[in-house]
């Protein structure tokens, strides 16, 4: 056995074995939170509509962002209080990326 | 002219066009540690039996200047050769010729060979080394990507299709590649990606290494676009030797074989395994001691190692052995190791390889991140594949064979020919300790001395059911086997199904679960 040695349970079972690359990068799950809102694309901040402690419905601008030559606005999938805004007209955002939160 | 003169001014121009790009830009391409595309196709072929074609194609392109310039070969080498004295077709691009940019008439001379290989029914090679689309001709560029993808496609399952990429393969050019069925790549000169490095930092401000980003360990170890990973030119064109050496030229049923040779005899096949299903070892030294000369040739080496698959002779004939690899995490059933052995089993199948199959696999992997990664589907393309196989499967369980993946590795059920099992075989729905807690929750709950009461259910249901003899008793295994009859039954049963064919229902074609 080498190095890669790692403790492996399936069905109440241990086995002993090595790991293998991917499984030692497995992302681990966060619970998602639709308050906090993260660029669904890789791409540049043109223009930021919102400010601090606005209300929001679903549907409203939130934000435009220049992604694969094309300037996409962004809309509010939910209602709610702008608690945050994390990014500014410029920044380069990667997909991922959190943007603003809500209250 | 007199005759001599024509045929001294045909050597003059042959000479003048085979130096590609010329000595300069040879210099160079020796200089980032690369072959030029003659001297690969000498490495690939049996020594002088190249035939090229097309040597003095030209583009036609007009726009940019384009219409005096003139690209030797047009960048590509196209032609006929012999591998261990059976015919091939090969191209290779000519990174000293602009790059090795694929124009229009570099493409048709692509397909041209790719049409040879399709119509002499004989596998197709092809070296990439190209710095993509030739922008130059635009649309005319495009057109001959698409033609050869088409071409890919409409040659797959009927000849072998190898790329070897030994150089830049960037943008659209990565899916020739990415459609044939084996990939090579050598460490620090294959770059294969969609958007270069360039394009990912203007985009995301990301700083990556194009070999980082997509180099050879890249891709036979993360992404598993890659099949053979060499740390050297000379290595990779003796891996694509050695592998047309295992497969059939085409798909056309074939009665050639080798002479039947022993396994290497220092190879005890009954000490190889532990009889403690928790332990692992290296599930090759079984395929060693069943294959001819102990001689095996895997394919994904380095990607999803829970699984092994590739080529080894039994009885002279070559075989595709599938194998749980205990030595990696306990040899379970996951999204990659899943893809991997898929593809496989269909290659196979295809090009009638009957299949041997080695099961000793606790499962599937469980995991958030494996049921988000889709495990359901992946895990569903091994039932699909052994499912839709026609070709020879015999099954020999080892060890353990736990629920769904016990199905999955070429059950029975799932119309396996012959199915044997040796006796430190557990074919159960999951392991004692599992079934136990669950089975006998109660009483282990209510006992005075719980622990001692979970000991005692787990050896009763080991006892029970933790054996090769529940299946053998349904006629699920046909067979309880000493690991040292191994071969002797599989020497046996590959005769038994040397006639075997399966009437195919007249559908078009299945919806694998892709």
């Amino acid at each position: 056995m080498n190095e890669n040695n790692i403790k492996f349970v399936i069905d109440d079972v241990e086995y002993e074995t090595n790991s293998i690359k991917s499984f030692d990068k497995r992302k681990k799950w966060t619970q998602p939170d639709d308050r906090r809102i993260k660029s669904i694309i890789p791409g540049t901040i043109v223009e930021v509509f919102v400010n601090n402690g606005d209300e929001v419905n679903e549907g409203d601008a939130m934000l435009v962002i220049e992604a694969m030559k094309m300037n996409n606005q962004i809309k509010f999938e939910r209602n709610g209080i702008v608690d945050k805004i994390l990014v500014k007209p410029g920044d380069i955002v990667s997909r991922g990326h959190e943007m603003i939160i809500l209250k | 002219m007199n005759k001599n003169e024509k045929i001294e001014a045909l050597l003059q121009k042959r000479q003048a066009v085979m130096l590609g790009g010329g000595e300069k830009a040879i210099q160079k391409q020796k200089e980032s540690g690369k072959l030029t595309a003659r001297e690969r196709i000498d490495l690939l072929l049996d020594k002088e039996t190249f035939n090229e074609y097309d040597l003095f194609v030209q583009h036609d392109a007009r726009d940019f200047g384009m219409a005096d310039k003139v690209l030797n070969g047009d960048g590509v080498i196209i032609g006929t050769g012999l591998v261990e004295g059976k015919p091939v077709c090969v191209f290779a691009q000519d990174f000293t010729v602009v790059g090795g940019s694929l124009g229009y008439r570099h493409a048709m001379k692509i397909t041209k060979i790719q049409d040879v290989a399709m119509t002499m029914k004989v596998p197709c090679i092809g070296i990439n080394d190209s710095g993509g689309a030739r922008i130059q001709e635009g649309v005319g560029s495009l057109a001959g990507y698409g033609d050869i993808f088409y071409r890919n496609t409409q040659a797959s399952g009927i000849i072998p299709q190898i790329s070897v990429i030994l150089g830049p393969c960037a943008g659209g050019a990565v899916y020739s590649p990415a459609l044939t069925d084996y990939v090579f790549v050598v460490d620090n000169i294959s770059k294969m990606f969609i958007t270069g490095p360039e394009v990912i930092k203007t985009v995301l401000g990301e700083e990556i290494s194009q070999e980082d980003l997509g180099g050879a360990r890249v891709h036979s170890e993360i992404t598993g676009n890659a099949h053979f990973f060499a740390h050297n030119e000379e290595e990779c064109f003796k891996q694509i030797r050695k592998l047309l050496s295992f497969i059939p030229q085409n798909n056309i049923p074939e009665t050639e074989q080798n002479p039947s040779e022993n396994p290497a005899l220092n190879i005890d096949i009954n000490s190889i395994v532990p009889i403690d299903p928790t332990k692992p070892y290296d599930v090759r030294d079984v395929i060693k001691a069943i294959a001819d000369k102990s001689d095996f040739i895997e394919v994904m080496e380095r990607f999803a190692k829970n699984i092994v698959v590739g080529y080894g002779r039994i009885g002279g004939k070559t075989v595709g052995f599938v194998a749980n690899q205990p030595l990696y995490l306990a040899g379970v059933l996951d999204v990659d190791c899943s893809d991997k052995a898929a593809r496989f089993i269909r290659y196979c199948d295809a090009f009638n390889i009957p299949i041997v199959t080695l099961v000793d696999l606790p499962g599937y992997l469980p995991g958030i991140d494996q049921e988000h990664a889709g495990v359901i589907r992946h895990g569903a393309k091994v039932l699909y594949s052994y499912s839709e196989a026609t070709v020879p499967k015999i099954t020999v369980i080892l060890r353990k064979a736990y629920g769904g993946g016990y199905i999955a590795m070429s059950s029975r059920h799932l119309n396996a020919d012959f199915v044997y099992a040796w006796p430190t075989a557990e074919i159960a729905v999951m392991g004692p300790q599992g079934a136990a807690n669950i089975i006998f929750r109660k009483e282990i709950a209510e006992a005075e001395n719980p622990d001692e009461m979970r000991k005692q259910k787990v050896a009763e249901y080991k006892e029970r059911f933790a054996n090769p003899y529940v299946a053998a008793a349904k006629g699920y295994v046909d067979a309880v086997i000493e690991p040292a009859e191994t071969r002797k039954m599989l020497l046996h049963a590959l005769l038994v199904c040397r006639n075997k064919v399966v009437i195919k229902s007249d559908k078009k074609h299945g919806i694998p679960p892709f």
